[in-house]
C-alpha cells in the first residue's frame, strides 16, 4: 500500500531523529497540527510553504511531498494557467495514460535540472 | 479506571531515572545538562512515538493530560498543554515514568493494565491514562520520577549554591505551609534557582516542591543550624 503523506513524514522524521516539537518549531506549525498531519487526522492538505520546509527540513523531494498531499504548487498552477491549450494537453495526457517520464522523453536532450 | 502497582522507595526511583540519564549520556556522547531534553529521552532514547493531541475530546475525560498505549510504545500529551513548558515537560517526564517503571510489570504479568481505545471506535489496548489530581500510588509514582528526571538533586544544590550557597530559611515555614500560604520567598528563590540553574522546563511550583524534598528549603528555626 502506498505510503500517505503524513506517514511518510513521520517515517523521515524519526529515520532523521527529528523530535515532534523541534521538527514543528523548524516548520513554523504547532506540534498538535503535525501530530494530525502524521496520523491523517488532518484531512486538508498543509499549506504549500508548510510542505515546502519539510521537505527542506527532511532533505526530501517537494514535487512527490506534495503529490502524496493532494496539492499542486502555484508554480504549476501559473504554468497551466498562462496557456489556454494546457488544460486540454493536459486531459489528453490524462485519457492516454501517459506518465511524466514518457512526456520527458519528447523533449530535446537538455541538461537534467533534477528533483525538486 | 486506576491499577495497583507495588511500592517503590525514592531510592528505587531514584535509581530508575539514574539509570535513564546514564543510558541518554551513553546515546548522546555527554550527560544531560538542564533544562533536560524530556522530549529526546523518549523520542530518541526510549523510542517512543510522541503525539499531542485532543485526548480530552477522544477519551471523554475532561480532565486528561497525558496517556501511555503500551503495546505500541506511544504517548500522547493533551493539546491543552502546548505552550506551557513546564507542564508540558512535567507530563511527558510522568509518562516516561509509567513507561520505565511499569511497563515492565505488564511484561512480568504482574499487573493488569486498563484498556482504552486511542480513537473512538478504534480498538482498545492497554493504557495508561493520567489526569489531573490523581493521587494513587502509581501516579505519585510517576510524579516523583519527572521530579527527579527534570531536576536532578546534583544540579538543583548546585544552582542554590550560585544563588545563596545554602538552604532557604523560612520563618515559620512548616507553620505557614500547612495553613496554605502561598510563601512569596520560597517562590522568589525557586525563581532563582531556575533562572540560575537553567532549569527552564519546570514550573515554579515543581520547583518548590523538588526544593522543599531536597531539605533546601528549612524552617527558619532549622536553617540558623547551617
Amino acid at each position: 500500500m502506498k505510503e500517505r503523506f503524513g506517514e511518510r513524514i513521520r517515517r523521515l522524521r524519526t529515520e532523521q531523529k527529528l523530535g515532534l516539537r523541534e521538527f514543528a518549531t523548524k516548520v513554523g506549525i504547532s506540534p498538535t497540527y503535525l501530530s494530525r498531519i502524521e496520523t491523517s487526522e488532518e484531512k486538508a492538505p498543509p499549506a504549500e510553504d508548510v510542505i515546502r520546509k519539510m521537505a527542506a527540513q527532511l532533505s526530501d523531494s517537494f514535487d512527490e511531498l506534495m503529490t502524496l498531499a493532494g496539492r499542486v504548487s502555484e508554480e504549476s498552477l501559473n504554468v497551466i494557467k498562462a496557456d489556454s491549450g494546457m488544460p486540454e494537453f493536459l486531459r489528453t495526457v490524462g485519457e492516454r495514460k501517459l506518465s511524466a517520464e514518457d512526456l520527458m522523453k519528447l523533449l530535446p536532450n537538455e541538461p537534467k535540472k533534477g528533483k525538486r | 479506571m486506576t491499577f495497583k502497582v507495588p511500592f517503590r522507595s525514592d531510592a528505587q526511583i531514584e535509581s530508575a531515572v539514574q539509570e535513564l540519564l546514564r543510558q541518554y549520556a551513553k546515546a548522546k556522547g555527554e550527560p544531560p545538562r538542564p533544562p533536560i531534553p524530556v522530549d529526546a529521552i523518549a523520542e530518541s532514547v526510549l523510542g517512543l512515538t510522541l503525539e499531542m493531541g485532543d485526548l480530552r475530546k477522544k477519551l471523554g475525560k475532561p480532565d486528561v493530560l497525558g496517556a501511555t498505549w503500551l503495546d505500541d510504545a506511544l504517548v500522547v500529551i493533551d493539546s491543552s498543554l502546548e505552550g506551557n513548558e513546564g507542564r508540558y515537560c512535567f507530563t511527558l517526564g510522568h509518562e516516561v515514568g509509567h513507561w520505565q517503571l511499569h511497563r515492565p510489570l505488564r511484561e512480568m504479568d504482574k499487573v493488569t493494565f486498563p484498556l482504552f481505545s486511542r480513537e473512538p471506535g478504534a480498538k482498545a489496548t492497554a493504557a495508561i491514562v493520567c489526569r489531573d489530581g490523581q493521587r494513587d500510588s502509581a501516579e505519585i509514582q510517576a510524579d516523583k520520577f519527572a521530579a527527579l528526571l527534570l531536576m536532578p538533586a546534583s544540579d538543583v544544590r548546585a544552582a542554590v549554591k550560585l544563588v545563596s550557597g545554602e538552604p532557604l530559611a523560612i520563618d515559620n515555614f512548616v507553620a505557614r505551609k500547612k495553613a496554605g500560604e502561598r510563601i512569596a520567598e520560597l517562590r522568589d528563590f525557586a525563581a532563582e534557582v531556575i533562572a540560575k540553574g537553567g532549569f527552564t522546563n519546570v514550573s515554579n511550583q515543581a520547583m518548590q516542591i523538588r526544593l522543599e524534598a531536597l531539605k533546601l528549603v528549612v524552617d527558619g528555626a532549622q536553617g540558623r543550624l547551617f
